[in-house]
């Protein structure tokens, strides 16, 4: 009986040791907790940019204020062990995960995972695998354990953002990737030519030129840019008249008596992603006659940037937009001219689009630039938008073609 | 009964203890699929100041590892270092064999192996020392271009081949056992090759798995040679020198390569931007240039100059940084990146 005790006793310490246990079978990570950065501690530096009564010397500061239009919201490595986080939108965002991807390691893992980022919210945070030995949220649903990293070389880290956030879902089909910049040279040297402007102002130059790159990257856009004879022939035919001016797109060159140097159909998928590609656009503002735009410049009035965009009234930003992109007056890429060109197929696309309710951004109240007397000097309104029944992307798509 | 029920318990337990290994839960479910970060951090650097008594400008080119000791090129002499405690061993000024003394000058490149040390110079010639003496054992060429060599742009020796780069596209191939203490200066190549671009840049080249591979930076790509084909058509290669195996890069010009335990550790120039990089030998040997590590400078700070020279001992890297004129030591670090299973 003794002998049988200790066989029992013996197969059950076996059992415990050599057992099967549910702990041992999956990994219970520990993940970062979540950050809202509207509520972030002083070491994080939060600030807002652009606020009203921010030095325009910052704006104005190309290293430090520089955004890429695909990427408004952009992470910025910082020395070996930070990063500095940027939100280039008048609208903030929520549940935003930023993703770390390391050379030698294929799959993406969460850094961040931010609750809230107001609007043009700057912060600074450490690299938490700078820190210590953390469990990250792969990509794929899994947890990956990193050792602590001392620090990192220029360019180590990749980072991603994604969010499930409706307004990110949007700049996330934006395919420009111009890069943004002000630029005071202009104003500097010919005063009253140009116009300097303030951070009210470069807030609304931002959400225009998102918007603007939004509405170039569209599915409708691209083709109806890539079919531009087609949209002719239909604007004559709803016209009940023959085409007016150039058949299609046609460069720089003067036209003499109806003569025109088209482009062929490779050259103008060529030149729609020309507008989409990555060289850098200052923004800038003019006071006199004319607006301006060619080579990194393209400009337009205060009124333009205040209250133009809301309501549709693109014409002259696509005008200098195209100058800045290699267009002269001679083109109707730029022109409008010779039976309309590219400055009113825009417009009217870009209406259709508010009309939709088709970009980033539709609500003037969302910056209220109309109502700030102190930084304006024209007298505004509020914007308000209207669509013309003969609109002809609206004739045409009578309500579809959002971008889903 | 009693006796009975003993021997029954014998045979049970070992049986109960087996069944309860084989039933035990498979680890395997719960085990992590480990993959490692590498991370440069600044160690230290060799400069002038860690050569008593020198006053030469510091001009670091070609740079071997043998026997824990670091050879650098330096300007006209060759300096060698302990490579563990970084201290300064001696610097070689002249080839000296017998009653024959030749003053070191414009060396490029060195490569030691089996005994000895190899060294070139753009006043084309190949000295060779002993390792352990330093003492001269012969030169390859007279000092005249337009004889054996014209100038000497990069030498590297291994497995009883050295293989010397000379002006523009030029490989000549040598059997280490030609060069002796008797040998003749103008000694014939065995083969020669092609770098298909070149023209008077100092060469980096090692030999890894049979295959000799030159860091080709004008060629834009890593040239590689099998070094069985090159025996096999040695002969015809002295009329039509062997070409290369490549893959073609478009910006990265490869400068340096060396191979370490693991890794094949090169320096590539892309733009003005030069990148150390580490590659996997296996894979780098198979042409498959996935970097392990790819970085422009240490945590942010020091971005690194043209790296002619690379060498690796251990967890550290040297590189022949000749823009900043010093050897930068720096540690490669490790860290474990556990994909958990669940």
């Amino acid at each position: 009986m003794r002998k049988n005790t200790r066989f029992f006793v013996f197969a059950l310490l076996a059992s415990t040791i050599f057992g099967c246990s549910d702990d041992g079978d999956s990994y219970k990570p520990n993940y970062l907790s979540t950050i809202d950065a509207t509520t972030l501690p002083a070491e994080n530096k939060p600030m807002t940019m652009f606020e009203d009564d921010e030095s325009s010397s910052k704006m104005y500061d190309k290293t430090d204020r520089w955004f890429r239009v695909n990427e408004p919201l952009q992470v910025i490595q910082k020395g070996k062990d930070s990063v500095q986080i940027s939100l280039y939108s008048p609208v903030g965002l929520t549940n935003v995960k930023i993703y770390a991807k390391l050379p030698n390691y294929d799959k993406r893992f969460v850094i961040y995972s931010f609750s809230k980022i107001p609007a043009f919210h700057r912060s600074f945070h450490k690299i938490p695998l700078t820190d210590q030995k953390n469990d990250y949220l792969l990509e794929t649903g899994n947890t990956v354990t990193i050792d602590k990293i001392e620090g990192f070389s220029s360019g180590a880290i990749q980072f991603t953002v994604e969010s499930d956030d409706p307004l990110f879902q949007k700049f996330k089909k934006i395919k420009s990737n111009h890069l943004v910049q002000f630029h005071d040279g202009y104003h500097i040297n010919e005063l009253g030519k140009f116009l300097p402007m303030n951070p009210a102002l470069a807030k609304e130059a931002i959400t225009m030129i998102i918007n603007y790159s939004y509405a170039l990257s569209h599915p409708l856009y691209y083709s109806t840019f890539t079919n531009f004879d087609k949209y002719k022939q239909e604007q004559a035919a709803a016209a009940g008249t023959g085409i007016n001016g150039a058949l299609n797109w046609h460069g720089n060159a003067d036209d003499v008596d109806g003569v025109y140097d088209y482009y062929s159909k490779e050259e103008i998928e060529k030149i729609y992603w020309n507008y989409l590609d990555k060289r850098t656009v200052w923004m800038a503002m003019v006071g006199g006659d004319s607006a301006w735009g060619g080579g990194n410049l393209a400009s337009q009035w205060e009124s333009g940037y205040v209250t133009g965009h809301w309501v549709g009234d693109m014409s002259v930003w696509s005008h200098e937009y195209s100058h800045h992109i290699g267009f002269s007056h001679s083109s109707n890429l730029a022109n409008s001219g010779e039976g309309g060109g590219q400055q009113g197929m825009l417009t009217d696309f870009y209406k259709y689009l508010i009309y939709l309710n088709d970009l980033p951004f539709t609500d003037p109240d969302v910056l209220k630039t109309y109502t700030k007397t102190k930084y304006v000097t024209g007298t505004y309104k509020k914007p308000v938008f209207e669509i013309k029944p003969n609109n002809p992307f609206l004739v045409k798509y009578k309500g579809e073609g959002k971008w889903n | 009964m009693e006796l009975k029920y003993k021997l029954y318990m014998k045979h049970i337990l070992p049986l109960i203890l087996a069944l309860c290994l084989f039933t035990n839960c498979s680890k395997d479910d719960a085990t992590s699929k480990d993959y490692t970060y590498y991370y440069p951090t600044d160690e230290a650097s060799i400069t002038n100041e860690n050569i008593p008594g020198s006053t030469e400008a510091f001009d670091p080119k070609g740079i071997a590892l043998s026997n824990e000791k670091l050879y650098v090129v330096n300007g006209n002499v060759l300096e060698i270092f302990n490579a563990v405690t970084l201290a300064h061993i001696k610097t070689i000024k002249e080839y000296v064999k017998g009653t024959t003394t030749i003053p070191l000058t414009s060396l490029t490149s060195v490569s030691v192996d089996n005994g000895r040390i190899y060294l070139g110079t753009t006043e084309s010639r190949l000295f060779v020392f002993d390792e352990t003496t330093n003492a001269g054992i012969s030169t390859v060429g007279n000092g005249q271009w337009w004889q054996t060599f014209v100038h000497v742009f990069g030498v590297v020796a291994k497995d009883g081949l050295v293989f010397v780069k000379e002006k523009e596209k030029s490989i000549k191939v040598f059997e280490t056992s030609q060069i002796t203490e008797t040998s003749d200066w103008n000694l014939k190549p065995i083969a020669k090759l092609n770098t298909l671009n070149g023209y008077t840049e100092i060469y980096s080249m090692d030999v890894f798995d049979g295959n000799l591979v030159v860091g080709g930076r004008d060629a834009k790509s890593y040239l590689q040679y099998n070094i069985t084909k090159i025996k096999a058509n040695a002969a015809n290669s002295l009329t039509t020198p062997i070409e290369p195996e490549k893959v073609q890069f478009v910006d990265i010009k490869p400068i340096a390569v060396s191979f370490s335990k693991d890794f094949a550790v090169t320096s590539e120039n892309v733009g003005s931007v030069s990148y150390l990089k580490l590659y996997p030998k296996a894979d780098f040997i198979k042409m498959n240039y996935k970097a392990v590590l790819s970085v422009s400078d240490i945590l942010g700070q020091n971005a690194f100059g043209t790296i002619v020279g690379t060498a690796q001992l251990d967890d550290r890297i040297f590189l022949s940084d000749n823009t900043n004129k010093k050897i930068r030591v720096i540690k490669l670090n490790k860290s474990t990146i556990a994909e958990q299973n669940n």
